[in-house]
Formats: C-alpha cells, structure tokens, sequence
C-alpha cells in the first residue's frame, strides 16, 4: 500500500490529517483505501440488505462502495463526526436509493423515517447533524443492548460492575483490546459466550483476580472493540486512552 | 473545570444510564429531557469531585486562617512592661514574654531605644539591653540609680515574673560595677486603666500609689521627673510600703554587700579579705546555713535584732542572699531575719522569695503572720549569717 494504514493493515487512522491530504493526491492511497474498507463497506451493506452479501455476486456491493467513495470525497477533517459515521450514513441512504430504484422498496428492512430520509443521497458533513448522529446513536445502543443480552448482560449490570478506580478500567480496556484483537480467543468468546480467563491472564499479564473481577466489564467492552464496523460511534468511548480517535 | 463526554443508553425518568468518555458506565440525574443515543456533557461527575475537592480546600483554608489567627492571637500584646529611669519607655509583651514592640514615652526613651532591635526577644534580654545602654549612655548614674518597672500583664498567665526582671536588672548593673535600685509594680486591670486616665507609666503609678499609701502628698506629676522618683525611693517608708504593696524592690549590690551578708560577710570585708563574687558567697552561705541549720537553731533571736532595728529606725527588708530581692511578704518572715543595723538591706532565703512577692499572697500585709513564715522560723534561723557566724564560733 502507498500509505501506512492502520495498525492491523487494515482501513487508515481516519483522524490522520496526512492520510486525507494523500488521499486527494495520489490514486493508488484512494484504492488501497477503497480494498482495506471493503470489511466495513460489507458489514454495513449487508446489515441495511439484512442478508449476507458477496463481491461480484450482490449489486448492492457496489452501489455500497460507491457510496463510501462519495463519503471520501465530501468528508471534512475535525468537525466533530467520525469518518466511519458518515459513510455508513452515505451508504444507508445510497442502498434505500438504489432499492428505490429497483421497486423493491416495500422490501426494505429499515425503518421508515429512515427510509424517508434517503431521497437526501448527497449529504454534507454539516449536514449531518446532531440529530441525525443521535439516531446513529442509538442504533448501535439498540443493537448493543441486544448483544449484551445473548451474554445475559444489561446496562444496569455494566454500572453496578463498572470499575471506580481508574488505572483498574483502564487495565480491564486494554485486556479487551487484546482479547477482541486476538482471532482465536475471541472466537472462543463467541462460540462458548464465555472469557477464556486463564488464556487471557496470560496473553495480558494481569492478574486473574483482577480479569474475574471485571469479568462483565471486560466482556461488554471487549464486544464493542471486537465489533469496529459496527459500533463506530461506542467503541470510542471503551478504547484504551492511548487508541483513541480525538472525538 | 473539565466536562466530560458521555452518550446515554438508557433512561429511566429522570435517571440515565450512560457510557463516559472514559469507558465508565453510570448513572446520573438529569432535569432536561434527553433522548438515547444522546451525547451529552457532564457536569455532575467532575464537578461533584470537583466540589469535595474546593470545600475541601475551603476547610483548609479556614482551618489555616484558623490556626493562623490563634497563632496572631498568641502574638499579640498580652502585657506591657514600662521601664522608667530617665528615660521612659514601654515594652509590649506577648503571652510568652516575647517583645513584640517598644516605643518611647520621652525623648530620652526614644534615644534609648535608638537603633536597637527588640522585636522577638525576650523580655529580660531585652531589659538587660536596655539597662546596659542606659548606663552607657549616663541615664543610670551613682545620682539616679533606680529604675522602676511597671507591668500591667492581666491577660498573661502566669503574670510577668517582675522578680526575675529585677534580678536581671541588678546584675547588668554589677557588671558594669554599678549599684542599680529597682522598683517593680504589678498592676491589676484597674489600676491599669487609673495610670492611663492619669497619664502615667504602670511603674509611675504603682510608685506613686505606694508613696499616697506612705503618707506621702504629692501631685501625681511628680513621679514622672526622675529626680522626684530618686527623692521618693529613697524615703524609708516609701520603701516600706512598696514591700508592703507591691513585693518588689531591689537594691543595689553596695547596699546589699553591707547589709545582707550580715555578720559573716561583713566581718570578711572588715577584714580586707577580698570580695568574693556575689555568686559564689551566696552560695556557700547558703550551704553552710543549710549545714547548720540544726546546730544553730535557736542559737540567736533574729526577733530582738529586728525590733533594735526598728527602734533605731533603720528599715528593715528582706531578701535573698543571691538573688538580693527585697520584699515585703510578712512581718513574721521578717522576724525571722538578723540585720545589720548599719545597712538598709537585709536578706531571706530562697523558698521565701518564691512564696513572696507576685508569689505570694497578694492581700497580704505587713503585721499579718503568715503561714509559710511560720512554718520556715527554723530555717529561717539556720539562714541567718548571723547564726552562721556564732555557729562557727569566730
């Protein structure tokens, strides 16, 4: 790639004022860009399709990349909306559009303010308001609220378990961090709906009181790490101080 | 004060559950209507931290403004000490003795204070200085030889020790080989404010209170010229009734090397043996007297060589062998004395200078029997040098 991406080699540090000047002058960034995103394009075209979607097979793909490339092109750098916000937003709207188009609206899995709003296929970044990022908002918490139930988790457990003590947090985020980046444990969390303790005792060299003790905690944040092109908005709030994205 | 991002999950009334910026989850309470998804900024967190921590502050500070005025408090002037030779001044006094300002009440009491620095010290050093300058300077002369203290030391607990300034006073005076009189007064809060309304010094007013008391007629103008004061000190019955009064008056080594060492000392310096320092002859009076306390019990009566004193009308004081303080406690302390008719000084021993004076009684009179009196005639008796030279049978 022409330009150091992200640390796992994958989608840029969208913050990097660098990568966006690249961006706009060298073709190759944008392309290797547009491969690296491809995940994230995938996982939102097919949550607004609500099936599981292939490249070359499914046309939404397309339209879906498009979308994301328009997003590249109108993004503006440090006004308070993440990068990854913004597109999924673009392709949201550029989807409804296109199934629109091809009559198959009544088929359409969102909601239908939702739907209302995609006739709006070219959206500023000043137009994408608070209100708007609100609803993005609470989308990803609906969704999280739902996933934290499959691990018999509520937000009222999460705050009676919530650490106190901050360099305690700080130390459950990082382990979270580590287990959400490491393919085989997590795996392991998602088949088993359970945290390999001992193996992550080792992969992070914390204590097993400490990781048992923070069990809960560790487990939702590690959900919302693990789960970046979803939860684009709350994984910001759960990184390790030193991994996050200025908001 | 730093806000902190949070967006909200849930809400339940007026109760939020929301994720922070720093990955806590929490709940908090919200008057305004706020929907989920909602970022928001806190205030509550920070800022209840932030309030413990200024009220914490504010304790602080108010403990420290607290232990500071205590401090001030413990400062300030509790007492004044005014010194009347010449010149005239008054010392200010904190509740641990420490001056804590002068100012002079003349121009010579200006002069005297020229140049020093007093702030700080204690009182006595700052006396001592004082007397020291004040004979350097010809204020303390063979012609005026008294210097007369004055306190008004209400709010100060135990009083100013006017003995032990007495003492110090003396004793810058026999350095410098001079015979230095003192006169200290202990005024109460009354006759505080009587010597302000009537212009005068503590020390002026407690002299001229004494001398009123003596009989004596005089406009209270007159203790304030220093001559006057030599002219009224010197009166026997002045002398008599600041004992009496007041309990503290000293008088110089000359007085005291021929009277108060009675015949034993006196005898000595008859002799043309050289003087021993005061210091070291009080000393071993005093041990030899305790030796022979028993022995010489009884080998005198003191009493008769007083009342031939007082026949003869020659003043009769008590006092302390080394310390020379000369005080009006009783007229029984006084009989336990010898005295030599030839001198207007005489002596006691140690523990009647501590029952004496600003320690002793303060309704006592002359004429009263005191018990301490009483109970040391023996002693008394085995001080005497007069029993100590029998004793020895020189």
């Amino acid at each position: 790639m022409g330009f150091p991406f992200g640390e796992d080699g994958e989608m840029p540090d969208w913050e990097e004022p660098r990568f966006w000047e690249e961006l706009m002058a060298n073709r190759q960034v944008r392309e290797d860009c547009l491969t690296a995103s491809q995940p994230f394009v995938l996982h939102v075209a097919g949550q607004v399709c609500g099936r599981h979607l292939e490249w070359g097979r499914d046309e939404e793909l397309s339209e879906a990349i498009i979308a994301f490339n328009v997003a590249l092109d109108h993004f503006e750098l440090g006004k308070g909306v993440p990068f990854l916000a913004y597109a999924r937003l673009l392709i949201k709207r550029r989807l409804i559009d296109y199934f629109r188009r091809q009559e198959r609206h009544q088929a359409l899995p969102l909601e239908a303010p939702e739907v209302a709003l995609a006739a709006e296929l070219q959206v500023s970044v000043a137009d994408f308001c608070d209100r708007e990022q609100n609803r993005e908002r609470a989308s990803e918490i609906q969704e999280f609220a739902l996933e934290l139930k499959q691990y018999a988790l509520s937000f009222s457990d999460l705050i009676e378990v919530s650490p106190k003590h901050r360099d305690t947090r700080e130390s459950l985020q990082r382990a979270a961090l580590q287990l959400a980046g490491d393919p085989i444990l997590w795996a392991q969390v998602e088949q088993k709906g359970k945290i390999p303790m001992q193996a992550l005792a080792n992969l992070t060299g914390l204590h097993l009181k400490v990781l048992e003790r923070g069990r809960k905690y560790l487990l939702a944040v590690a959900l919302l790490i693990a789960h970046k092109h979803h939860y684009i908005y709350l994984r910001e709030y759960v990184l390790p101080q030193e991994r996050r994205a200025a908001r | 004060m730093k806000k902190t991002k949070a967006v909200i999950l849930d809400r339940s009334g007026n109760v939020y559950s929301v994720l922070t910026e720093d990955g806590s989850f929490r709940t908090v309470r919200l008057h305004e209507g706020r929907e989920v998804g909602e970022a928001i900024e806190l205030k509550e967190g920070r800022l209840a931290w932030s309030a413990w921590m200024s009220a914490a502050a504010l304790l602080l500070i108010m403990i420290t403004a607290a232990f500071s005025w205590l401090s001030q408090k413990d400062a300030t002037t509790v007492a004044f000490l005014s010194v009347d030779i010449n010149p005239s001044l008054e010392l200010r006094l904190d509740a641990n003795s420490l001056v804590r300002g002068a100012s002079g009440l003349n121009a010579d009491g200006e002069t005297l204070l020229e140049g020093l620095s007093v702030k700080g010290k204690g009182s006595g050093e700052v006396l001592a200085l004082l007397v020291e300058r004040a004979i350097q300077l010809h204020y303390l002369t063979a012609e005026h030889p008294w210097v007369v203290l004055g306190a008004s030391s209400e709010g100060m607990t135990p009083a100013l020790p006017l003995s032990g300034l007495a003492d110090t006073v003396s004793q810058v005076g026999e350095k410098h080989g001079m015979s230095v009189n003192v006169a200290a007064f202990q005024l109460t809060a009354g006759e505080e404010h009587e010597a302000k309304a009537k212009g005068l010094t503590p020390g002026e007013y407690g002299l001229w209170l004494s001398a009123q008391k003596a009989g004596l007629t005089l406009p209270e103008g007159a203790v304030k010229d220093s001559s006057e004061r030599v002219r009224i000190l010197s009166q026997e019955k002045v002398q008599a009734q600041v004992q009496a009064e007041k309990g503290t008056l000293k008088l110089g080594q000359s007085d005291r090397k021929a009277g108060s060492y009675g015949s034993g000392a006196s005898k000595q310096d008859k002799a043309g043996v050289p003087e021993q320092p005061s210091g070291r002859i009080d000393n071993e009076l005093k041990k030899d007297g305790e030796q022979r306390a028993g022995e010489n019990k009884g080998a005198v009566d003191p009493l008769n060589s007083v009342q031939k004193n007082q026949l003869e009308g020659i003043p009769v004081f008590q006092g302390d062998p080394s310390k020379g303080i000369i005080n009006g406690q009783t007229n029984t302390n006084r009989e336990q004395k010898t005295h030599d008719p030839e001198q207007n000084s005489g002596w006691k021993g140690e523990e009647d200078r501590e029952n004496s004076g600003l320690g002793g009684k303060p309704g006592q009179k002359q004429g009263e029997k005191s018990d301490i009196g009483e109970q040391r005639k023996s002693d008394d008796a085995a001080d005497s040098p007069v029993q100590k030279g029998k004793g020895q049978g020189h």
